[in-house]
């Protein structure tokens, strides 16, 4: 009856302050469950497909350099007696023309492959040369997979597809299909169409396969592998395969790429985690305000109830579940607000992973209990620690409160001092702690030197209203006379209230100024480095796909064409890729440091001239790294 | 249940503000159990304060209150609230009946706290007595002064306390309204003789009384 009392029936009748502060801790909620469920669609959709790509292969053998001399085959072909399967694989990205659509072309040899993967084909071209218009052409796939015809459809001109990828682009069976491979362009005949299954379901269906000698002479990667699969029995053969790599080559599982994309993204999720995280500060402050408010206009019942013989306990506990059902209504909202924003997002993040990270085409949204336990934990958590204090308040007030109801929304003068003397000591501990090194790639410490200055600034709210209060109060009696003199001395008058309401209201416009200030700086950082770095008038590059841009090249003697031109004073060749620097993949560039020297203006924290070090640098067969790189 | 105070002084401490007052200054009362007491004075005179002390919601700043063998002033706050659930019935001037609970609901408050049995039933028993069962539903703002102050004596009776403070209980009523609740303080008294400490400074609500306590300038004599 005390919680009927004190919490249901006021929060029935408190309809709007209710609904507020359910609103808040939803949109905290909702923030955090939607970055965590575009995130896991994003990365799910590329490891599924790395997997999907990977078939059974539980080994690969990479190289440091990106490709792998195809005599790698010859060097492991002793080891097939031991009962180790392996394929040549070409595995790169590339774009359909003119469509520009990012595409993946695996390249296999079918033989070997046959242990790999399973093709399972929806559609066939019945013999070789049959005549297109033919719908008898066809013969369903239950038929066609015989390894002898399918052994067929690889003629010097194949692509194979999947059944997704023919629907979307309006592919059939030899319908020709152009594709820009490593700047590179060739046409390849659709000559059968894949079921959803196995790899034809990586990239979401975004993908080509070929015989690999067709790639490797069509796209300029004679000789030249992606990387090797295996299939091994028993781990002890690994030291057998290591014998053959040659330096530069490793094994590793499959699996382990999923692993370094994830901490690619790692710190990609905690920065939006961080932003999340204030919202849902804000959301602790509304509830801790609407408890506290709670508690003050019924200070009086509490009084009574106590009088009547009411325990601290009980008390305590109604108040407790009011900041507990605050957390699990708003976490329940939250969840289903997440889920709609994140169809929202799903696309802005997928276009920023595939940017900045990796080809990953995210897929539908999936609310997983862990998800759903995270919103309920954090909702439910956080609420209950706001209700926390006020709520073990409301279990001291004295049974004779009811003789003296409004003296509790004042905060003593001693108090705040007391408060301005533990804001000061945030700041400080803030500053101390954010000169501490990352923890383990994540700036930990930053993070937590911000809460330690939202906690001063918090702390500080009492002292802050009041000094505003006094300040304006002339003002305002000129401009309201009696009434606004009033507004003025009633917010020293309920500085418990007053001041945490403040706090809320200025956590939540410091965020939004923060994040705009955030985003237009880094908008304004690109802008000046495009400025200072790239001071070329035309930048030339193989294809418009995001996806495409690290591994489309263009045939060298474009950019000798290119010098013939009258009235183009210099050319840079500029190339890019990424690479594996112990276990982090980094971003190598190369270009002409001479050109750069005399037409680009570098920042540079070491030496200062950029001209020097790049003049430096090429004199001695040097490198330039980002700062970021070499801390 | 017999009271006793013992050269009991009360200062309420002060705020930033407000300096610190001494409104009781050595008082020392014996009220027999059984006894229907008033305590009388003017405005300020401390007689809130002796109900608050004999009703174990506040504490002496020095002196002993004893209620039976009970030293309250001794006793820790969970004590004390056990104490007041189960021996002591309130009846206040603001009538203090909570907002959000029906008639019936505050009524039931104390054999709530309690979990006593058959609540349902002594409730619409009560109710039926002060009149007040077609009310049940009603929410205090939809009465009336004095149906407010029935509600508040049943509530202060319903688990048969013996100990019974009231506090102005007519001070904000009209004098019928007035004279229908101290009719029904007094029926109960007279049917129960529970020990009844009421505070008043009108002489038509002390006539209900056995005897008077005059209170004045923090002293208290019969």
């Amino acid at each position: 009856m005390i919680l009927r009392a004190l919490v249901l029936r006021p929060l029935l009748r408190e309809k709007m302050r209710t609904a507020l502060t359910i609103l808040g801790i939803a949109v905290g909620v909702a923030v955090i469950v939607a970055i965590e469920l575009s995130n896991q669609s994003a990365m799910r959709a590329f490891s599924e497909s790395v997997d999907a790509v990977a078939g059974r292969a539980n080994y690969t053998i990479v190289s440091e350099g990106g490709s792998i001399d195809e005599s790698a085959l010859l060097r492991l072909q002793p080891l097939w007696d031991e009962g180790a399967r392996f394929a040549p694989v070409i595995d790169v990205e590339g774009v359909v023309e003119p469509s520009q659509i990012p595409v993946r072309l695996l390249g296999v040899d079918l033989m070997s492959d046959l242990h790999f993967r399973d093709y399972r084909y929806a559609q066939i071209e019945a013999e070789r040369g049959a005549d297109v218009s033919s719908a008898q052409a066809t013969e369903s796939g239950r038929d066609v997979r015989s390894p002898q015809r399918q052994l067929e459809l690889f003629q010097p001109d194949t692509a194979i597809i999947p059944t997704s990828f023919a629907r979307e682009q309006h592919l059939h069976l030899r319908s020709p299909i152009t594709l820009n491979i490593l700047g590179t362009r060739r046409t390849l005949i659709v000559r059968g169409i894949l079921e959803a299954r196995g790899p034809a379901t990586a990239f979401n269906g975004a993908i080509v396969v070929c015989d690999i000698a067709v790639a490797q002479e069509s796209f300029g990667m004679q000789g030249r592998l992606s990387r090797v699969d295996l299939l091994l029995p028993n781990d002890a053969l690994l030291k057998n395969v290591g014998r053959v790599l040659q330096p530069g080559q490793r094994v590793e599982r499959p699996s382990r790429r999923n692993e370094r994309v994830s901490k690619m993204l790692r710190a990609f999720r905690v920065n939006l985690f961080a932003l999340a995280g204030v919202a849902l500060l804000v959301g602790m402050f509304l509830v801790y305000n609407t408890v506290l408010i709670s508690i003050l206009r019924r200070r009086k019942d509490v009084g009574v109830l106590k009088t009547l013989g009411a325990a601290p306990r009980q008390i305590f506990l109604a108040f407790a579940a009011e900041g507990l059902l605050f957390g699990v209504v708003g976490a329940v909202l939250g969840i289903a607000m997440g889920n709609a924003i994140a169809f929202g997002i799903l696309k802005l993040i997928g276009r920023t992973i595939n940017a900045l990270y990796v080809t990953s085409r995210p897929e539908a949204i999936a609310l997983t209990p862990s998800i759903i336990a995270l919103g309920v934990a954090v909702g439910v958590i956080l609420s209950f620690v706001s209700a926390l204090q006020p709520s073990l308040e409301a279990a001291h007030v004295p049974p004779n409160a009811m003789i003296r109801p409004g003296l509790q929304q004042r905060i003593s003068r001693d108090r705040e001092r007391r408060l301005a003397v533990i804001a000061v000591a945030c700041f400080v501990a803030g500053a101390l702690v954010s000169q501490l090194p990352p923890w383990n790639g994540i700036a930990v410490a930053g993070y937590v030197a911000v809460l330690l200055v939202v906690a001063g600034f918090s702390l500080l709210a009492p002292s802050i209203v009041r000094l505003t209060a006094s300040a304006f109060a002339p003002l305002m009696r000129a401009l309201f006379g009696i009434v606004g003199q009033l507004a003025a001395s009633s917010l020293p008058a309920s500085l418990r209230r007053t001041a945490v309401a403040s706090a809320a209201l200025s956590l939540a416009t410091g965020m939004m100024v923060a994040v705009a200030l955030m985003v237009g700086s880094f908008r304004e950082t690109v802008r000046i480095w495009v400025d200072q770095t790239i001071s070329s008038d035309l930048w030339l590059r193989p294809s418009q796909g995001l996806s495409n841009s690290g591994a489309a090249l263009f045939p060298p003697e474009i950019a000798d064409d290119l010098a013939k031109v009258p009235f183009i004073a210099a050319i840079d060749r500029v190339r890019g890729r990424e690479v594996l620097y112990g276990d982090d993949l980094v971003s190598v560039g190369s270009g002409d440091f001479a050109r750069v020297a005399d037409f680009g203006d570098l920042p540079m924290v070491k030496p200062r001239s950029s001209r020097a070090a790049l003049l430096d640098a090429e004199a001695r067969n040097g490198v330039v790294v980002s700062e970021s790189f070499s801390l | 249940m017999r009271i006793r105070l013992d050269h009991v002084t009360h200062t309420y401490a002060g705020s930033d503000e407000a300096a610190a007052v001494q409104v009781l200054e050595d008082v020392s009362l014996d009220i027999q159990s059984g006894d229907f007491a008033v305590l009388r004075g003017a405005s300020g005179s401390g007689k809130s304060t002796i109900l608050n002390l004999i009703g174990a919601v506040d504490r002496p700043t020095s002196g002993r209150v004893f209620l039976g063998d009970v030293e309250t002033s001794a006793l820790d706050e969970s004590r004390l609230t056990l104490l007041r659930r189960k021996s002591i019935g309130f009846v206040f001037q603001q009538f203090n009946l909570i907002p959000t609970l029906t008639v019936f609901e505050n009524v039931a408050f104390p054999l709530s706290l309690a979990k006593a049995p058959d609540i349902p039933a002594r409730v619409i028993s009560m109710l039926e007595r002060i009149g007040l069962a077609q009310r049940a539903k009603h929410y205090p703002s939809e009465l009336s002064g004095g149906e407010m102050q029935r509600v508040a004596i049943g509530r202060a009776v319903i688990h048969r306390p013996p100990l019974i403070i009231a506090d102005e209980p007519t001070g904000n009523l009209d004098s019928k309204s007035g004279a229908n609740v101290l009719e029904l303080i007094r029926t109960f008294h007279d049917a129960e003789k529970p020990t009844i400490v009421m505070a008043t400074h009108s002489d038509a609500a002390a006539a209900f009384g056995d005897y008077t306590i005059s209170v004045a300038d923090g002293k208290a004599w019969r």
